[in-house]
């Protein structure tokens, strides 16, 4: 894991270099892009915490930008910088999801309060092979203000959690690609720290025991309740405060 | 010779008898009389031989009041209508057509009426005896005609501010990406110096460094107000108190201390149909001007209240007044008579408060204060098309 990777994509070279330059200053790691393409090809290289996206570039917005890095990193934090007020675009990239927006001409400090924020949010990886149960789980805790990154397998799991540190994992005990408990021994000797759920059919008693014998923080049976889902979630982060 | 006509081998007399001509005339003396235009007849020295019921109506007149005497010299013209009707009466007797014209007509009880009047040069047996001048009441058309021209000057206001804003707006925008990179700029090496040898033997350099941090700030404000001044869109209305918007408008501009605040505020007052944002930045703007006129402390009184299907909202200030030669100029873009301002701020109050089909009045005088109407039309929607 390491340092917080930024990328800063704006067609202008004096905000690369002074925010870039800034950045990098307080100790993150940045990389920075002129354009969309170049925004598109750097997230495709390396994995970025956070990204800082000018809305109006030449060739493809920010915007367009985005959704085209969010198909490639899911749970990246993007924050916008505008000098405009082009309303429709701004609207636009917070339906996306972006983080924020900041608006041109900003105060450093509050982007380095941005970033560290970023950093303390609680990130959650959600991994099910079955759509509907991701996307169920996923909006039950976004609803709570948490951030949720996906995976469909075992090795695109193992990817992610590579890549970055994840707060929380919810992991499906029958994965297609490799069972659910061999899932978790790999991830636990990745990131020790994650806590790690696993999700089962209430028939698997056995399965439940063995995966709680080596470690895992709790077990939930779907079709799971969505408050005994936050209760656990909760009930982690306060540990991992206090 | 007997007129008639024959009908088969009858002769049919056509010749009216005496008692049939004297109800002809009465029937047209009625037709005359009733007529919807005014009819003077005046004698080739201007005295007045004939008068209509209508003109007597419309002029307040009695017949007996007029008849005999001069037209010209009753007090229903000004002078000069005076004069240039005397030379086009002349014009007349040298064969000129008909006169037409539209003019002002005071009437007996002293209110001012517009009408059009045809003059025409009345013969008889082919000799002049004098006018004959038809006239009708046109005050209502030429009131709607300068509501039109009013709507207009509005209407060609309000585009000019656009266009101003427009262009304002996009070099404001452009200007907030290089103010970005300066603000970063000077952020780093504000830090870099503070902690430097440079920066302790060198005080200045810190002191001019928050001084850039300072103007880039006034810059960008600078760029908001002009923002603000090319977003003046449609009204999005919704029922709001204006206690509330006042209230709003206060926490936004602070009054300081030296000032006295008053509020009179009628709690009473029904909703009205507004943008309450919009309002808002009126009221903001207002009460800052106020308080801008004030900086030795006074007075300042805001009061509601309902007359005549309008909310009004009143901002009184005791503060130094606007020059009488500033008066006709306040509510033009980009006039100003601050040190730091670009001379936008009530042009923009203005179009807010013209989009929401209300007014905005100012009276003041210089050295006692100045006091700011906002008239808002009550119970109906605005905006609307």
């Amino acid at each position: 894991m390491g340092k917080t990777n930024i990328l800063v994509v704006d067609d202008l070279r004096s905000i690369r270099l002074t925010l870039g330059g800034i950045l990098e200053d307080k100790g993150y790691n940045v990389v920075s892009a002129e354009n969309g393409y170049q925004a598109i090809e750097a997230v495709r290289k390396a994995h970025f915490d956070v990204i800082f996206m000018d809305i109006k570039m030449p060739g493809i917005n920010g915007v367009q930008t985005f959704r085209e890095v969010k198909k490639i990193n899911p749970e990246v934090v993007v924050i916008m910088m505008t000098a405009y007020s082009v309303e429709e675009l701004v609207k636009e990239a917070l339906e996306e999801g972006a983080y924020a927006v900041v608006y041109k001409p900003f105060d450093i400090d509050k982007i380095v309060a941005i970033i560290e924020k970023v950093l303390k949010d609680v990130l959650i990886l959600v991994v099910d092979a079955q759509f509907a149960e991701v996307g169920r789980l996923k909006k039950i805790l976004q609803g709570k203000g948490y951030r949720v990154a996906t995976a469909r397998n075992g090795a695109e799991a193992i990817e992610m959690v590579k890549s970055r540190h994840y707060d929380i994992i919810f992991l499906d005990a029958r994965l297609p690609d490799m069972d659910g408990v061999e899932t978790f021994e790999r991830v636990k000797q990745i990131d020790p720290q994650a806590a790690v759920i696993m999700m089962t059919n209430s028939t698997e008693e056995d399965l439940v025991k063995h995966a709680v014998n080596r470690g895992v923080y709790a077990c939930i049976y779907k079709p799971f309740d969505a408050e005994k889902v936050i209760g656990v979630v909760e009930d982690i982060v306060k540990r991992r405060k206090g | 010779m007997v007129k008639g006509r024959t009908v088969g081998n009858l002769f049919i007399s056509t010749t009216p008898t005496v008692e049939e001509l004297k109800r002809s005339v009465e029937r047209l003396q009625v037709v005359i009389d009733e007529a919807p235009i005014g009819i003077v007849n005046i004698d080739l020295r201007g005295k007045i031989t004939y008068v209509n019921k209508r003109f007597e109506e419309v002029s307040g007149y009695s017949r007996e009041e007029m008849l005999g005497k001069n037209g010209l010299k009753l007090g229903m013209f000004s002078s000069e209508t005076v004069k240039l009707l005397g030379k086009r009466m002349k014009d007349r007797l040298m064969g000129r057509p008909p006169l037409l014209l539209e003019m002002q007509f005071k009437c007996k009880d002293g209110h001012w009426i517009w009408v059009a009047l045809e003059g025409k040069l009345r013969r008889e047996q082919g000799i002049p005896v004098g006018f004959q001048i038809i006239s009708a009441d046109i005050t209502e058309r030429k009131r709607m005609e300068r509501e039109i021209q009013e709507k207009n000057g509005q209407l060609i206001r309000s585009e000019r501010l656009a266009a101003i804003g427009q262009l304002a707006g996009g070099v404001g925008h452009e200007l907030r990406n290089p103010l970005s990179a300066i603000k970063n700029a000077v952020y780093y090496i504000k830090g870099k110096v503070a902690s430097s040898e440079v920066g302790r033997r060198e005080p200045r350099v810190m002191e001019f460094l928050g001084i850039v941090e300072d103007e880039i700030n006034a810059s960008n404000k600078i760029i908001t107000d002009l923002l603000g001044f090319s977003r003046v869109g449609k009204p999005s209305v919704s029922p709001a108190r204006i206690e509330k918007i006042i209230e709003d408008a206060l926490s936004h501009a602070p009054i300081p201390e030296n000032i006295e605040l008053t509020k009179k505020l009628d709690a009473g007052l029904p909703e009205i149909n507004v943008d309450p944002d919009q309002i808002k930045e009126v009221v903001v703007n207002i009460i800052t001007n106020a308080v801008e006129a004030m900086p030795e402390g006074g007075r300042l009184l805001i009061a509601t209240r309902e007359k005549d299907k309008f909310l009004e909202v009143e901002v009184s200030d005791t503060g130094c007044g606007i020059p009488q030669e500033s008066m006709d100029k306040i509510f033009d873009p980009l006039f100003t008579t601050k040190a730091k301002g670009i001379g936008l701020g009530l042009p923009v109050c203005k179009a807010i408060i013209d989009r929401h089909e209300g007014g905005i009045a100012v009276e003041s005088k210089v050295g006692e204060g100045t006091t700011f109407n906002i008239k808002l039309p009550l119970g109906r929607n605005v905006g609307g098309n």
